[in-house]
């Protein structure tokens, strides 16, 4: 082993912790940085059989500067923040990210704490409209792989349909037989398009089928779904249902 | 979003004006209250206060300019001293020290994020501090703010 580096990492690590006395414990940051040049600030506080590690809420707060929490925490990006917790062993309390810590285990456990508040905070990142632009990506990549690149048209404009831009279809599959239809529905807003484009599309003597593809169907309000499900021919609840997605489109295939 | 620093020291320098303002509230363990902006060339702004209630010296006052896609740029962050800081261009660290986030060119054009730069300050040491510096720096009317060396007499 090289010593000379061993001593000389040692050295670095030590000298670029900041450890500020706080309570009975202490407040340590790590020279690991937020996206705004802010490190974070880990307490340490005793407890029987090892140290409590608290961010004291400072996470979430950061976040609410460009966000509305509400917003952020609610839906798919919710649930990621809930797994991200998870996964490191953490706990979120009133807004606090705590981590628990025997003695033994305390200089892991705080470089953990770290990665979990940058993946926190890399949460804002996603935006409402990068949420909905991942469907729409992940959505025309599953239909792509169930039906082949080749019969797959991305927003599609019905050719023999007057003012056919007033009502968008999101990919059209060939069939063989009348075309397949697929709107994918990340929001109530586009359900209620949706509504509109197939009652619309239902009126004229156009032969087509139908599928809708919900990103979340339990983020839809109800009113929204039962005016959808009677327009459409057929629906996926999630974009998450890929199995149940190519059964239903390989039906409609031609053989 | 490729702002200049004359982009950045006009958005500083435009006389501001509240248009309207949340009720503070407490949520999930701090304080937060937001207020609108805007100013005569018809730029629309965001100015957050936040502090955290389990930690006196966490606490942040900020202006964001709104884009008309939407998108919010950070202009500026007058931040408490209970983190440290690293400003990775200049190669500069502090640490225990308020200090004041402001959107520069240098740092925008390198992919950071716009406010990563950040310079110690001794103008203040609470969040009511920081909105009153925040306040005279930006030329905001509409909001009540006292400087903290008033207090001291």
């Amino acid at each position: 082993m090289n010593t000379a580096l061993s001593s000389l990492l040692c050295q670095q690590w030590c000298a670029s912790a900041d450890i500020q006395a706080f309570g009975e414990g202490a407040r340590v940051s790590l020279p690991m940085y937020g996206r705004d040049g802010d490190a974070y600030s880990l307490y340490l506080e005793p407890e029987i059989g090892g140290w409590v590690i608290s961010d004291k809420g400072a996470s979430l707060m950061r976040l609410s500067y460009e966000h509305d929490l509400d917003a952020l925490l609610g839906g798919q990006r919710g649930k990621v923040f809930g797994q991200v917790v998870a996964e490191s062993g953490a706990e979120y309390l009133d807004g606090e990210i705590i981590l628990r810590s025997t003695e033994s285990d305390l200089a892991a456990s705080l470089l953990e704490m770290n990665r979990t508040l940058t993946r926190i905070e890399d949460i804002g990142m996603w935006t409402r409209l990068r949420v909905t632009n991942t469907f729409y990506d992940d959505l025309n990549e599953q239909l792509k792989e169930i039906a082949g690149a080749e019969k797959v048209h991305q927003n599609w404009l019905i050719p023999s349909l007057a003012n056919a831009g007033d009502y968008p279809v999101d990919a059209m599959i060939e069939t063989g037989r009348a075309p397949l239809f697929v709107f994918g529905v990340p929001s109530s807003d586009k359900a209620k398009l949706v509504t509109i484009i197939l009652q619309h599309l239902n009126a004229t003597h156009i032969a087509f089928d139908s599928l809708v593809v919900y990103q979340d169907m339990g983020a839809i309000p109800s009113k929204d779904q039962r005016r959808l499900v009677n327009a459409a021919n057929d629906m996926i609840d999630s974009i998450g249902s890929r199995e149940d997605l190519a059964r239903k489109i390989k039906h409609r295939l031609a053989a | 979003m490729n702002f200049t620093d004359a982009d950045l020291l006009k958005f500083r320098n435009n006389p501001k004006r509240v248009n309207k303002k949340t009720k503070e509230r407490s949520l999930d363990g701090h304080s937060e209250q937001d207020l609108s902006l805007s100013d005569a060339d018809g730029n629309q702004y965001n100015l957050f206060i936040r502090q955290n209630e389990r930690m006196e010296n966490n606490f942040s006052c900020g202006l964001l300019v709104v884009l008309n896609n939407g998108e919010k740029v950070t202009l500026a962050r007058y931040n408490g001293n209970d983190h440290p800081h690293f400003n990775p261009i200049e190669k500069t660290r502090f640490s225990n020290e308020s200090h004041i986030h402001v959107a520069t060119e240098r740092y925008i054009a390198a992919g950071r994020k716009s406010e990563h730069y950040a310079e110690t300050t001794d103008r203040y040491t609470t969040s009511k501090g920081a909105l009153h510096c925040l306040v005279m720096d930006y030329h905001i009317a509409g909001i009540a703010t006292e400087s903290e060396q008033t207090e001291l007499f």
